[in-house]
């Protein structure tokens, strides 16, 4: 049978998948910190719908879905300097983003590549940040805790900010890349190849 | 005067990146004021027919396809699926996550600002496709505060404002409690009692008995039978053989015509069941 | 509009670019002016605003996130500060722990800033209508995808919320355990958060294909449903916005040039 062809993945649609895929992101993101906080858990769980987007749709997107969700997060809030904390959000979506591009995001060996390339980018970039928004410590309790006791044995407070993140993002981007690997393996086939990447047969 | 709104020609389509051929050479022409329920098991192609009609497949949402579908005359293979909404509308199952507005007004509003209306006609519009689809009183709710039967009319609403000439329903009422789907049913017949031309994909075939005038049956791909529904839902070993149920009244029916014969005129409504059922009672008496 | 929108408040009848510009305003003096008599002014200004306006329902939650902060900050600043040096005057002392003066300073550089202007945008921007939000966006030149995109992010929050609240009370009935130790809580996690994620994404494609039939594509210059209704108060408010912000930016820069001294300081 003679058949023409519409390639899928340069189709009309992609931008329509940007425009939807971005708030899911966002929305994800708030959602796992309300989890977490109604379950008093002390990681941050607000990464996890930037590390979907960014496998699906690829880097810039899913550091769009991040940013996006700082700033709306900080809009509901009110804490509009939390909006910097983008910055670690992006770093979550353009190195998850491109690892999945490179068809990087498919054994648990990716996914823990991942964990440890996004905390530490993380907890480098979130140290600091923390340091002009809130003078060192965090929103979230349980990192708090950790620099009180890093303090208490005479760390000091700089680099309590940086050590205690680590820990505490490892968990948390650990939990959040597996959840995205488990949702994302089982995507039908023609939602893989959104993130430009190249489906092997 | 049957005027062909939409003519399938010889279609064919398969999914981009799988080889399995979704919908094989289809040949059918449905003409403007019919009412046509699609029924089939599943995965028989039903949405991918339904999103063929409509230009989505493969024109915006890729994949291979083969033969011709022509809507209000123009060949989609020329337009590439553009100006189809014109004509064609189309709501899916799942309502609640097409919405994207925060109140009832604007959602019904929004396929309109999209197309660029002008802010009168978008209010008269608003209020039009609101008082057809009993939304009159909810301007201001959030479309997520509605029931279910009430979410599919908004959907409904909101292509209706478009004022297409064809309305598509991909098993709208699949979700739904009974009181939403007659809800839906009610709305459907009242549109097409207004003209308009009704395609629905349902798995409820009593209400299809009862609201549609032509049936098309599809299985794996394939036309089984496109007929009247009274034809197609009486010819029980077809419809049993590619997976499709009977109504119950038709059933009933068929079994007791084995005992009693010569009686016309299966049922396939509960209003024909009465008359026929009605019929023989009397016989029954006789046969002993 | 066949609906009129509740404007019974001075609040909710600002159109949302005045209140834009009050919230600049807000931000860079609050910022740049470091005075806590004004921070306690904004702080009180604004708890009076929440209870007029009806929003102190969601108020609550902020409360907790206000009061640990304020536990975190003082009790780890207050002994803790990087500004601290040997020999600092001690303030108090709680359970064995020196409260220094200079930590106290620390915390209150930071805590009188966040929460300042947590209370005031919060109530500032729960009272911001969205759709109007996006009228505002649109007409300000911000290309229709981008505003889309930004308002959705509102809508999917409250969708996925609600999916997520009939996922957890289903769990729940199923028998997963919500409260109980950490181990315990950290599995309730999962459970909760895969359906929701999973349901968001498979809805994907149809979504998108609704969209694409709804004309969000389609070339044509989209038009606005909505209009803002003139109000009175627009106009200054969004006046006296932007000289705050202008003064609050100057202060500072002068401040910084040793041009003048720092005549608005610390009680402490």
């Amino acid at each position: 049978m003679n058949m023409n062809t519409v390639d899928s993945a340069k189709g009309r649609l992609k931008g329509t998948y940007i425009a939807i895929m971005i708030p899911i992101g966002v929305a994800i993101n708030y959602i796992g910190g309300i989890i977490a906080s109604s379950l008093s858990l002390p990681i941050y769980l607000d990464s996890i719908g930037t590390v979907i987007v960014a496998a699906i749709m690829g880097p810039w997107v899913g550091a769009a879905s991040g940013a996006l969700y700082n700033i709306v997060s900080s809009l509901i809030s009110g804490n509009i300097m939390a909006s910097m904390f983008a910055i670690c959000n992006i770093g979550s979506g353009l190195i998850v983003g491109y690892m999945a591009r490179k068809n990087h995001f498919k054994s648990i060996t990716d996914v823990i590549v991942a964990t440890v390339l996004v905390a530490l980018w993380n907890a480098i970039t979130g140290a600091p940040i923390a340091m002009v928004v809130y003078g060192g410590i965090d929103g979230n309790a349980g990192t708090n805790l950790m620099i009180a006791g890093l303090n208490a044995i005479g760390t000091d407070l700089a680099n309590a900010a940086f050590l205690a993140r680590i820990p505490v993002n490892l968990v948390d981007k650990g939990i959040a890349s597996v959840i995205a690997w488990i949702v994302y393996k089982r995507l039908p086939d023609h939602l893989k190849t959104l993130n430009g990447s190249t489906i092997e047969k | 005067m049957a005027n062909p709104i939409i003519e399938v020609k010889n279609y064919s389509y398969k999914y981009d990146g799988s080889d399995v051929i979704v919908l094989k050479d289809l040949s059918f022409t449905i003409n403007e004021g019919d009412f046509v329920g699609i029924v089939g098991c599943n995965k028989a192609g039903k949405s991918t027919l339904c999103k063929s009609l409509v230009g989505i497949l493969p024109f915006v949402a890729g994949g291979s396809w083969s033969g011709e579908i022509i809507v209000d005359g123009k060949s989609l293979n020329e337009t590439r699926g553009s100006g189809v909404t014109d004509v064609i509308g189309i709501v899916f199952q799942d309502a609640e996550s097409q919405f994207t507005q925060q109140t009832v007004e604007d959602e019904i509003a929004f396929a309109m600002c999209n197309f660029g209306y002008s802010r009168e006609l978008m209010i008269e519009r608003v209020k039009f496709a609101a008082e057809a689809c009993g939304l009159s009183s909810m301007y201001d709710r959030s479309p997520y505060h509605l029931s279910g039967g009430q979410q599919q009319r908004l959907a409904v609403a909101s292509i209706l404002a478009l004022q297409p000439r064809v309305i598509i329903l991909d098993e709208s009422t699949s979700q739904l409690d009974p009181i939403g789907r007659d809800e839906v049913f009610r709305l459907v017949r009242e549109l097409h009692r207004q003209g308009k031309t009704i395609i629905m994909v349902d798995h409820n075939i009593e209400m299809l008995a009862e609201y549609a005038d032509k049936i098309l049956v599809l299985h794996e791909g394939e036309l089984v039978a496109y007929d009247e529904s009274h034809k197609v839902f009486t010819n029980k070993e077809l419809l049993n053989r590619h997976s499709v149920r009977v109504p119950q009244v038709t059933d009933a029916a068929l079994g007791l015509k084995e005992t009693y014969t010569g009686n016309s005129g299966t049922p396939i409504t509960l209003k024909e069941a009465e008359e026929y059922f009605a019929g023989l009672k009397g016989r029954g008496d006789q046969h002993e | 509009m066949l609906q009129e929108r509740d404007y019974s408040t001075v609040l909710r009848s600002l159109s949302p670019a005045a209140k834009l510009w009050l919230a600049m305003g807000l931000i860079f003096s609050l910022i740049f002016l470091k005075n806590t008599y004004y921070a306690f002014a904004v702080i009180a200004i604004s708890i009076v605003t929440i209870i007029r306006e009806k929003q102190t329902g969601l108020f609550k939650l902020l409360m907790v996130t206000i009061v640990i902060l304020f536990i975190s900050m003082y009790g780890i600043y207050g002994t803790m500060a990087p500004n601290i040096m040997e020999g600092d005057p001690v303030a108090f002392r709680i359970f064995n722990l020196n409260f220094y003066t200079t930590g106290i300073a620390y915390a209150n550089r930071y805590y009188l800033r966040v929460v300042p202007l947590m209370c005031a945008l919060f109530t500032i921007f729960l009272s911001i209508d969205i759709t109007d939000l996006s009228v505002t966006m649109c007409k300000a030149g911000i290309p229709y995808k981008y505003v889309f995109t930004f308002v959705d992010s509102f809508q999917v929050i409250t969708l996925l919320r609600k999916e997520m609240e009939q996922i957890r009370d289903a769990q729940r009935a199923r028998g997963l355990n919500t409260e109980g130790n950490l181990i315990q809580r950290f599995k309730a996690f999962v459970p909760i958060i895969v359906p929701v994620v999973a349901n968001s994404i498979i809805k994907i494609q149809d979504q998108a294909i609704a969209m694409e039939t709804k004309g969000f594509n389609s070339e044509c210059k989209k038009t606005l449903y909505r209009e803002i209704p003139a109000y009175k108060w627009n106009v200054p408010v969004a006046a006296f916005g932007i000289a705050l912000a202008v003064f609050s930016i100057t202060y500072r820069i002068l401040v910084a040039l040793k041009v003048i001294e720092p005549f608005i300081s610390n009680i402490i």
